[in-house]
């Protein structure tokens, strides 16, 4: 098995040599945005309280429900080898992650809150009611991409993709809202129970793009990534995520173009 | 015109104060036992539940009868868990088999649920003439000679929500031998972790 993957390693790099030669080496800036949905998975906390009613069916749940958002901005190089036909690409991301905890009520005759336990003491068990819980978190990260074209540059192209990205936090916001707005003034209080936003997150991605625009004039390119995978430190944060999908939109603007230097 | 208005206040008040019951928290929340795994686990949550070995067979709580009653009247207060004997019996929801357990005490005179909070790490003997035990299975009612045991209010607390007052919750332990209709029968692994608020507190 070892042997296999070491002669492999050889083909290629001997397949890469010699195409070499005919390698046109484009470069391409990348300003993108984008927006992933990801599921998470049902919030079992010490601090919530909510009794799922067992007659529910499937389709009318009354479950404490947890859900993620990325949403990012974006900046890239694309280095192209292989006669353009891969693209190896790295830059700097930001991302704002916004979970929720709240309640699935919708067609179900469940109340549309939850109890949150605080300021627990030995005489008293206090509860909130809480519609939703809230997080917002910044996350500075770092994207690596291999993107493949397998088709002739048209005007119109599909390719794929793979990624991966490393983000660290660089600042957190938890928020609450109540079932009384009366409990405002407890919010503070409140909030402490909360756990705290996980300090990085790596992402996995596999994706299918669009490419517009022929690659020696600036375009664009709509990517849907599915499956994301977003992996927290082992330890209990907020939310647990799992997988979901997303899509980005990219601006494409070439760095060099070598038909014209040659 | 002013009678009317002391009437509208008075009547708006009760439908705030029977406002203020929490349906979700009355439910019965089962976690099981690690060592009896169809027993509920000790809790100290207000989760509604209790049970027992009684001989080998269970008593359970059950989803149809309310867990608990405290009732204060000629000079008692009796602590009466209801539910079922028979395996599985917290998702009965039929009478066949139902079963109640009866605790009464003499010159515990509690005003109000929320004076149950004196009941707060309290031991008592069940050999203790100030205690009165009966067992009522199906509609018959059995005395009991209790020969050893106690009842463990281990801890009372207030349970708050929104800054309101809605019950109070006691939670314990019991565990007895008795001479049940003149059978000795032990209950053993007795524990309780229920809410008492305005619809299961009887003051007459």
């Amino acid at each position: 098995m070892k042997t296999k993957i070491i002669l492999l390693a050889i083909f290629l790099c001997i397949l890469t040599n010699s195409i070499h030669g005919q390698d046109e080496k484009r470069k391409f800036l990348f300003l993108e945005t984008g927006i992933d949905g990801i599921g998470c998975s049902t919030p079992d906390k010490d601090y919530i309280r909510a009794v799922s009613d067992p007659s529910t069916s499937q389709y009318y749940s009354d479950k404490i429900i947890a859900l993620m958002m990325l949403e990012s901005i974006g900046l890239k190089f694309e280095y192209r080898t292989v006669s353009n036909k891969f693209g190896f690409s790295g830059g700097l991301q930001y991302t704002r992650m916004i979970t929720s905890i709240g309640r699935d009520s919708y067609m179900s005759s469940a109340p549309d809150y939850f109890y949150v336990h605080y300021d627990p003491n030995s005489i008293n068990t206090e509860y909130a009611k809480v519609r939703e819980l809230n997080q917002k978190v910044d996350y500075l990260g770092i994207p690596l991409e291999l993107r493949i074209y397998p088709y002739k540059d048209r005007k119109v192209n599909f390719y794929y993709k793979a990624g991966v990205s490393f983000n660290l936090k660089i600042n957190s916001k938890s928020d609450i809202v109540f079932y009384n707005d009366f409990m405002e003034m407890y919010r503070n209080n409140v909030i402490k129970v909360v756990e705290k936003a996980a300090p990085y997150y790596t992402t996995f991605n596999l994706g299918l793009g669009l490419k517009v625009g022929k690659s020696e004039k600036p375009g664009f390119s709509i990517e849907v990534n599915a499956p994301i995978e977003v992996i927290f430190p082992d330890k209990s944060y907020f939310v647990k995520p799992q997988a979901g999908g997303g899509f980005q939109i990219m601006a494409r603007i070439p760095i060099n173009n070598p038909k014209n230097e040659k | 015109m002013k009678n009317n208005l002391i009437k509208i206040t008075i009547g708006l008040a009760i439908i705030l104060a029977s406002c203020s019951k929490e349906f979700e928290l009355d439910k019965s929340v089962f976690i099981p036992d690690k060592d009896y795994p169809d027993l509920p686990a000790y809790t100290e949550w207000g989760y509604n539940t209790f049970g027992a070995l009684y001989d080998r067979d269970l008593f359970l709580y059950n989803s149809s009868s309310v867990p608990v009653k405290v009732i204060n009247t000629a000079g008692k207060t009796s602590f009466t868990l209801k539910g079922h004997k028979g395996q599985s019996g917290y998702s009965y929801s039929n009478n066949e088999n139902s079963m109640s357990l009866n605790f009464d005490l003499y010159g515990f005179q509690p005003a109000s649920f929320s004076n149950l909070m004196e009941l707060n790490d309290t031991i008592i003997d069940l050999t203790s003439p100030l205690c009165k035990v009966s067992l009522m299975v199906d509609t018959i009612k059995y005395q009991v000679a209790v020969l050893n045991g106690t009842l463990n209010f281990r801890r009372a607390q207030n349970l708050i929500v929104d800054k309101q007052q809605i019950e109070v919750i006691l939670s314990g332990t019991f565990e007895f031998q008795a001479l049940i209709d003149n059978e000795p029968t032990s209950i053993t692994a007795g524990r309780f972790d229920v809410g008492i608020g305005t619809d299961n507190f009887f003051k007459y």
